[in-house]
């Protein structure tokens, strides 16, 4: 029960990576992930089952989320259209293509060779997300990085740079997605089936996730918020576990998702930024400024 | 230098086109600090929004150094053409720190790879550049931009936009979302800066003083025209100035 609590939430927890890339960095709440997140484990199935080596079928289940998050930044920047809608326009279309390549609404792979297959489960996905982890990370702290950061900072100042921001707007939805698209692939494999709708309220999960990933560190404000998310990402499978020892039927979690994400709301409604760096710092520098001459 | 040739603009209303520019012709020359005012609606928003590509002419010709750049995409064209807006946070990047604003506006114009954003070499540079300021922030790099007061912020943004010397440089009303004082000092760093790298630039704003006092031509619009074009190097000018 406990280890596969854990497990669960650390696959959860690459989408929710995802999810914080594009509802934190770019400020852009995207919908598509309900729908690439079942992408990616139909992608994965059916590579599978159609007998495509591993490897070869991950960089397809992520290239499919990717190309999915493209389509959503193109018809958002390219004809206007809002955020929100971008992404319910392609989580729609999404439906229908994931069953285009399931073939039928619930493919098992119990017959099939997996990354989960041969066990270590939780070796393999604390390998996966320290990795995944190490390379976000990074990728933010790069010059393309720092472009991505300024979609939802300051989308002026990139065109002031002289660069396209629809380019790294779109770059970010991108990377979003397929970590989305992962995360769908690798739960599909772990429970060994994909379903049509496991995707449904997938944005919701990630922003819980991350709001309680928040909560718990705000104490430790030294903490990356990638950190911060892929712990709020297990640390929400447990209250989903708890909720289910206190006798809740497993179709009344998603209402508990619901209700447990207002209630974080609520009870953050005064501090729900993100938590800073360091409070103590940020102090110092508040002091230091004020006495300086404007 | 930069030229409007001829250009017209007009926007389409429920009542029909409203005209701002009609055969407008304008050039800025090398060495100018043009000042341009005028009351609401005479059309110095519209000038710097055809200027750097924010909105696009119907018809004539914009040239940057003889250039045509009248169908120029805006994002090419600000690597040439800087620009300080009338809101502080529009110049900077306030999830940032100080130091990786600089980086960013160090870099405009290069290639963004994946290489690390901030290059420790740079920080002296960086340190000098801000010092000039006299507001402390080369000693806080590390602050987030979003916790410096307005006035720090648009000095900020003032380094960033002319740190890689622009063809021309525009102040969109750049101190009248400061306090008097504050409004001051930004004025006399943008003096500083544009002297010593001799910009060309092109400065809307609502207060004449600030137009007379800092610079050397000063243009009136009215209506989408030029109704008064005066060289205040010339002191004569200044004099007659004071009719108005």
């Amino acid at each position: 029960m406990m280890i596969s609590t854990i497990i669960e939430g650390l696959i959860f927890s690459v989408m929710v990576l995802g999810v914080y890339i594009s509802y934190k960095i770019l400020d852009f709440p995207d919908l598509t992930v309900d729908g690439s997140f079942v992408l990616g484990a139909a992608v994965l199935s059916s590579g599978l089952i159609k007998g495509l080596p591993l490897s070869v079928t991950l960089i397809l289940t992520i290239l499919a989320g990717s190309l999915a998050g493209f389509i959503t930044g193109y018809i958002h920047t390219k004809f206007e259209i809002t955020n929100l809608l971008s992404g319910i326009l392609v989580m729609i279309g999404l439906y229908s293509i994931n069953l285009r390549v399931m073939g039928r609404a619930n493919v098992n792979l119990f017959s099939v060779e997996h990354l989960f297959s041969g066990g270590h489960e939780l070796l393999i996905i604390i390998c996966i997300i320290v990795g995944i982890k190490v390379m976000i990370d990074y990728f933010f702290m790069t010059k393309i990085g720092f472009l991505v950061r300024l979609v939802g900072d300051n989308a002026t100042l990139i065109e002031s740079l002289g660069m396209d921001d629809k380019k790294y707007k779109i770059m970010g939805l991108m990377l979003s997605n397929a970590l989305v698209a992962l995360s769908g692939g690798l739960l599909a494999q772990y429970q060994g089936y994909s379903d049509i709708s496991m995707g449904t309220g997938m944005l919701i999960i990630g922003l819980a996730s991350i709001i309680l990933g928040e909560t718990v560190f705000k104490k430790f404000s030294r903490v990356k918020l990638t950190t911060a998310a892929i712990v709020g990402s297990v640390a929400y499978r447990y209250v989903l576990a708890f909720s289910l020892k206190l006798g809740f039927a497993p179709g009344d979690l998603k209402l508990l998702t619901a209700v447990i994400l207002l209630g974080i709301l609520v009870l953050n409604k005064k501090g729900i930024n993100i938590p800073e760096f360091s409070f103590k710092r940020v102090n110092e520098v508040k002091s230091t400024c004020s006495n300086l001459e404007i | 230098m930069f030229e409007f040739g001829n250009i017209t603009k007009k926007y389409k209303t429920l009542d029909g086109d409203k005209i701002i520019f009609d055969q407008f012709s304008f050039r800025v020359n090398e060495g100018d600090f043009i000042s341009v005012i005028g009351s609401n609606g005479a059309g110095k928003s519209t000038l710097v929004k055809l200027l750097v590509g924010d909105e696009t002419v119907d018809s004539g010709e914009l040239l940057l150094k003889g250039i045509d750049i009248t169908n120029q995409a805006s994002f090419i064209r600000k690597r040439k053409i800087a620009k300080v807006y009338q809101d502080p946070s529009k110049g900077t990047a306030g999830e940032m720190t100080i130091l990786e604003n600089m980086s960013l506006a160090d870099h405009k114009g290069k290639r963004f790879g994946f290489s690390l954003g901030v290059n420790k070499k740079n920080i002296s540079k960086y340190k000098d550049l801000l010092s000039t300021l006299n507001l402390g922030l080369e000693n806080i790099l590390n602050t987030k931009v979003k916790e410096l007061s307005g006035g720090q912020r648009q000095s900020l943004a003032l380094i960033m936009a002319t740190m890689n010397t622009p063809d021309i440089l525009i102040l969109d009303e750049h101190t009248s979302a400061l306090d008097p004082k504050t409004s001051e000092i930004v004025m006399e760093k943008t003096k500083d800066i544009v002297s010593k790298y001799n910009i060309p630039t092109v400065m809307i704003t609502h207060h004449l003083e600030n137009a007379k006092k800092y610079g050397n031509r000063l243009v009136k619009l009215e209506n989408g025209k030029v109704v008064l074009d005066l060289d205040l190097s010339d002191s004569g000018n200044l004099e007659n100035l004071k009719l108005f």
